[in-house]
């Protein structure tokens, strides 16, 4: 036999539990894949060949000093050049960058002369903060394989409210920005 | 990525997103066709959304308290009496920010949001400058769509509209171009247009991780959603002062026609007792919704 009291306690631990569930996200959206990126931000090249940077601590060293931003633990960008009939256009680099509680993979065009040419957005991944500082939730983004198996569902779902900073993509493309000064001159041997 | 509609018929979205406007600015559109976007189709859509950063990109050089050379860095140094040449995007954004200034008997301010920004030297098209008297926009009249006069130089901050507004415009790009169900979320400033309705949630203050549902509203349909926060993180548009301490607000969303009005609206809401009769007869006249917690 539960008693009035009894009772009166239930529901107020009840109506206490209710609103503390909340939606925690796991929120993604893949906006471009890297090949449809390339191409947006240099039209003019219709190969895009895969080439690995070599980044030692004395080029990261050069970098940080270019852009008076720390370089980021781990970075390693992905870099591309790009051709069109055996002719250099420019290069294609993509990086990640963690924002406040958000992961965020983007793409930067450089023409030959080192100069911007466009960023894109490649997929933005927003979660809890304590999964962004753990490597093993970060992993799972390495390559192509969480962007494709994102549903639908989950990327369409909007979110309105305080409006989140893009200053480290900002400082991301900075970064990227020195690092093609660097390739650019060709005695670095970047 | 698509998804089986039934039939045929699959959706599939286009979708790019670039930093702007201090924030990350995403265009969405719904496609629902037998066939993935390819060829010219995705290069006419790509390229209206091009077109569509393209004018988001000008509304912020336009309107940028960060830059010196913009217009409100013009407006703060201007000559009294003076006609003044601004971009018909500003003199846009200053005709609803007189509106709301009065609709809202002074609660919507651009120029309090100025002063208090610039009194903390994070403005730097205000830099160096000194006022004799705070003016208000009732200092400041519309002449033309590109031009105004004002009786003394005047200190604004648009970051309570001017994403607002760049959404809206955003927005007639991609239609304008015979994009249907197109989306445009700049940083949690949501507006709609076609016959789908995009599922929608708010962000939790002060657990931005977390998010919640809106009472009676899962999805936008042609119209404009958009959250501000409260007092605590928004001091330069929310003056605690307006509302007693019981009635300090965390955040406000507004679901309107567009995303100007739904902007407006929520630093309204923000400083107005939960009661108002006078933003209930507002909302009404604007079909707007409010929810506050």
């Amino acid at each position: 036999m539960i008693s009035r009291r009894q009772s009166l306690r239930r529901i107020a631990m009840v109506g206490v539990g209710v609103p503390t569930v909340w939606h925690q996200c796991a929120l993604a959206t893949t906006f471009l894949e890297i090949d449809q990126a390339q191409k947006l931000l240099l039209p003019q090249a219709s190969v895009f060949t895969a080439m690995p940077l070599s980044l030692d601590a004395a080029r990261l060293a050069q970098v940080a000093t270019a852009t008076q931003v720390p370089v980021p633990r781990g970075f390693a960008p992905q870099c591309w050049t790009a051709l069109d009939n055996g002719r250099l256009q420019g290069w294609v680099l993509a990086d990640r960058v963690i924002g406040k509680y958000e992961l965020i993979d983007y793409a930067v065009g450089f023409a030959v002369d080192g100069n911007m040419m466009g960023l894109e957005i490649l997929a933005y991944r927003e979660s809890h903060g304590a999964e962004i500082r753990n490597p093993a939730w970060r992993k799972q983004f390495t390559g192509k394989k969480a962007p494709n198996q994102i549903r639908l569902g989950d990327d369409i779902r909007n979110i309105s409210g305080a409006t989140l900073s893009c200053q480290h993509v900002t400082q991301g493309a900075q970064r990227l920005s020195a690092l093609v000064q660097l390739l650019y001159q060709p005695a670095s041997g970047v | 990525m698509p998804v089986c509609e039934g039939g045929n018929a699959t959706v599939h979205l286009v979708q790019r997103a670039r930093p702007m406007l201090g924030t990350l600015v995403a265009l969405q559109v719904r496609l629902v066709q037998a066939a993935a976007p390819g060829g010219h189709q995705l290069e006419h859509i790509h390229a209206v959304m091009e077109m569509a950063f393209r004018l988001i990109l000008d509304i912020e050089h336009a309107m940028s308290a960060h830059s010196p050379g913009s217009d409100l860095a013009r407006l703060a140094r201007a000559t009294p009496g003076d006609d003044i040449t601004l971009s018909h995007h500003t003199v846009a954004v200053l005709r609803s920010a007189k509106y709301w200034y009065q609709a809202s008997l002074g609660a919507f301010d651009p120029a309090f949001a100025a002063d208090k920004l610039a009194a903390r030297n994070v403005r730097p098209a205000f830099r160096g400058l000194a006022f004799s008297r705070k003016a208000t926009l009732r200092d400041l009249s519309v002449v033309s769509d590109d031009t105004v006069r004002l009786q003394c130089p005047i200190r604004l901050d648009f970051g309570g509209i001017a994403k607002g507004y760049a959404v809206d415009q955003a927005l007639s790009v991609l239609m304008g171009c015979g994009l249907a169900n197109v989306l445009v979320n700049a940083g949690g400033d949501l507006r709609a247009s076609g016959e789908w309705g995009w599922p929608v949630r708010v962000r939790s203050q002060g657990t931005p991780t977390h998010t919640r549902s809106l009472k009676g509203l899962k999805s936008i349909r042609n119209a404009a959603l958009t959250t501000s926060t409260g007092t605590n993180t928004n001091i330069e548009f929310v003056r605690s002062s307006r509302l007693r301490f019981s009635q300090q607000w965390n955040s406000c969303t507004v679901h309107a026609p567009d995303c100007v009005t739904a902007d407006a609206l929520t630093k309204w809401g923000l400083q107005s007792d939960a009661k108002s009769p006078r933003l209930e007869r507002i909302l009404r006249a604007h079909r707007a919704t409010m929810w506050r917690a």
